[in-house]
């Protein structure tokens, strides 16, 4: 049995719930568990769009790889991609392969041209299991007809969870059986159904703003200077999630996938904002790329008071090598681990 | 305010909930249920976009004619949040540009509109809509946020977003499954796509986006 999600996001007057109000089931519990339902099946944006701007002029798969905690109620992944050959390309039209994950999954074939800045090709990548296990997420693009003056470029990249426009009556999904908190319905505690399943659902429910900050490429960004640099033109202002009432940061975790031209020396890469205060660092020392985890850290997060809930909460990333040995870094990612 | 739950944050459940034979009064259902159900719903507002461009590099556009916007980076398309009012979630809207030579002014615009370009809806110069945004006159070399509003009666400065009937133009229906190894089923979307617009005085020095992003927020 399924449960229909809601396309808009219920609204609950909190006045319908007032001390010698009746209980009002309509507009009270079926909206509270039509909300959590819809928090449940609304997917997350895995990876929000960035901007590679990549140059691929290889044949061989070209690997992005990214570090997030999916949600559990997702089913499929919707990856964006768009490709463009260059006005200099000697054709104008040539293919490209995709597959998510990169190196194992389904290819799919599409055909790029010049006039595709604004085309964007979807890849869906349905998952085998519901999971919210932390993981790596990639994608592979591979240009079988290209060459260093045929290239193609990518210039988006993103990945969002499909919307589950229904949910599954299972421990994971947690929905509340809508009919059961109807007006007229006995008020009960069983399993998914009146108010113990709409309680239920709060108390499982994951409605993270996953993906914060990304930025990922197939081919490293070198330094060997022990002097950090910046990895980014200006720093990017990032926003976590508000959980609790008095709450003015929120944790999130980062990783890199990085390693060093040869072993023996150690690299190192710090994100550092402005304020929220943050600087934190991470040791690269193996000489075989992988991820590194920079753990949790705390920065700002939504301020529901101002009009436009903004904060103010500039994120850096610097990078450098050991003075012999270059430090390659492939990706940096900050994503919400819990709320 | 920018959020729809009475505290603007989650509050811990009562003990002992939700067991057999634990009443549920007004006040819990109140300050539990509701509050948090609502919470969680502002709080599920996606990251959408966030470009950082790397040091050194930018995104350039240049119009091919003088004093025109020019489409500078084309975003994916994503399934708006949608209010009860069927409007859509607010996007707060951060931009950091610069001219290429400070001698040359530029301007900076974002739209968010339905997949299939619609001029009136999204290009900057013929728009008078809250779903784009643009900022003034920018006359320096140097990468900074810049400022703007959007071309509509609201005028926000900080944000954009859509109407009921302009979310409805965005209408889209996907197929997906039930769930995992579950049969085919429909899903019904607003999908819509941002759009980076930059406009040039002069067709031979371009405009240079370093860093964009773009986040719901429930409004």
């Amino acid at each position: 049995m399924s449960v229909a999600v809601q396309r808009r996001r219920p609204i609950v007057s909190p006045a319908r719930a007032l001390v010698g109000n009746p209980v009002a089931a309509p507009q009270q519990w079926t909206d509270v568990a039509h909300a959590a339902m819809w928090c449940r099946g609304k997917g997350a944006q895995l990876i929000p769009a960035i901007a590679p701007m990549t140059e691929i002029k290889t044949t061989a798969e070209q690997v992005y790889r990214f570090r997030v905690k999916p949600r559990s109620s997702a089913v499929q992944r919707v990856w964006s991609i768009i490709a463009y050959t260059p006005p200099s390309a000697t054709f104008t039209t040539t293919e490209v392969q995709i597959r998510c994950p990169a190196t194992t999954g389904t290819l799919q074939s599409a055909t790029v041209s010049q006039g595709d800045r604004g085309t964007e090709i979807l890849y869906t990548e349905t998952l085998s299991a519901k999971s919210d296990t932390e993981a790596e997420i990639s994608i592979g693009i591979a240009v079988p007809g290209a060459d260093a003056s045929s290239p193609v470029y990518v210039s988006l990249i993103a990945c969002r969870e499909q919307d589950r426009p229904v949910l599954s009556e299972d421990a994971t999904d947690v929905p509340t059986l809508i009919e059961t908190v109807r007006a007229g319905e006995p008020i009960g505690s069983g399993t998914r159904i009146s108010l113990a399943g709409v309680l239920a659902s709060l108390a499982a429910m994951d409605a993270r703003r996953v993906g914060i900050f990304h930025w990922a490429s197939p081919a490293p960004v070198s330094r060997s200077s022990a002097v950090a640099t910046n990895l980014l033109a200006i720093g990017a202002y990032i926003q976590a999630p508000k959980v609790s009432r008095s709450a003015t940061t929120q944790q999130v975790r980062w990783a890199v996938y990085a390693g060093m031209s040869s072993g023996g020396g150690s690299g190192t890469v710090t994100i550092a904002t402005s304020g929220s205060g943050v600087s934190d660092s991470v040791s690269v020392t193996s000489a075989t790329p992988g991820w590194i985890d920079g753990g949790l850290v705390s920065v700002l997060c939504d301020d529901f008071s101002a009009v436009d809930g903004r904060v103010d909460d500039l994120l850096t990333v610097t990078y450098a090598g050991d003075g012999v040995r270059s430090i390659n870094l492939y990706s940096v990612d900050v994503w919400v681990e819990s709320v | 305010m920018s959020g729809f739950s009475t505290w603007g944050g989650r509050i811990a459940a009562p003990a002992g909930f939700p067991t057999a034979n634990s009443p549920i009064g007004p006040v819990t259902a109140r300050d539990f249920a509701v509050n948090n159900a609502m919470h969680y719903a502002d709080i599920h507002a996606q990251n959408r976009a966030q470009l950082a461009q790397l040091a050194g590099t930018y995104i350039e556009a240049l119009s091919p004619v003088t004093a025109q916007w020019v489409p500078a980076w084309t975003g994916g398309s994503f399934p708006v949040s949608l209010r009860p009012d069927g409007s859509s979630y607010r996007l707060r809207v951060r931009i950091a540009g610069a001219c290429e030579n400070a001698a040359f002014k530029t301007r900076f615009g974002v739209s968010v509109g339905p997949l299939t370009f619609d001029r009136d809806l999204c290009y900057p110069s013929v728009a008078t809509t809250d779903n784009v945004w643009v900022t003034g006159e920018v006359s320096s070399a140097t990468a900074a946020y810049l400022t703007g509003a959007t071309l509509g009666p609201e005028a926000w400065t900080t944000y954009l977003a859509l109407t009921p009937s302009q979310v409805a133009q965005c209408a889209a229906v996907t197929g997906t499954i039930t769930d995992v190894a579950g049969g085919p089923y429909s899903v019904h979307q607003a999908l819509v796509r941002p759009i980076i617009w930059t406009y040039t005085e002069d067709s031979a020095h371009a405009a240079r986006v370093y860093a964009f992003s773009l986040e719901e927020f429930p409004g």
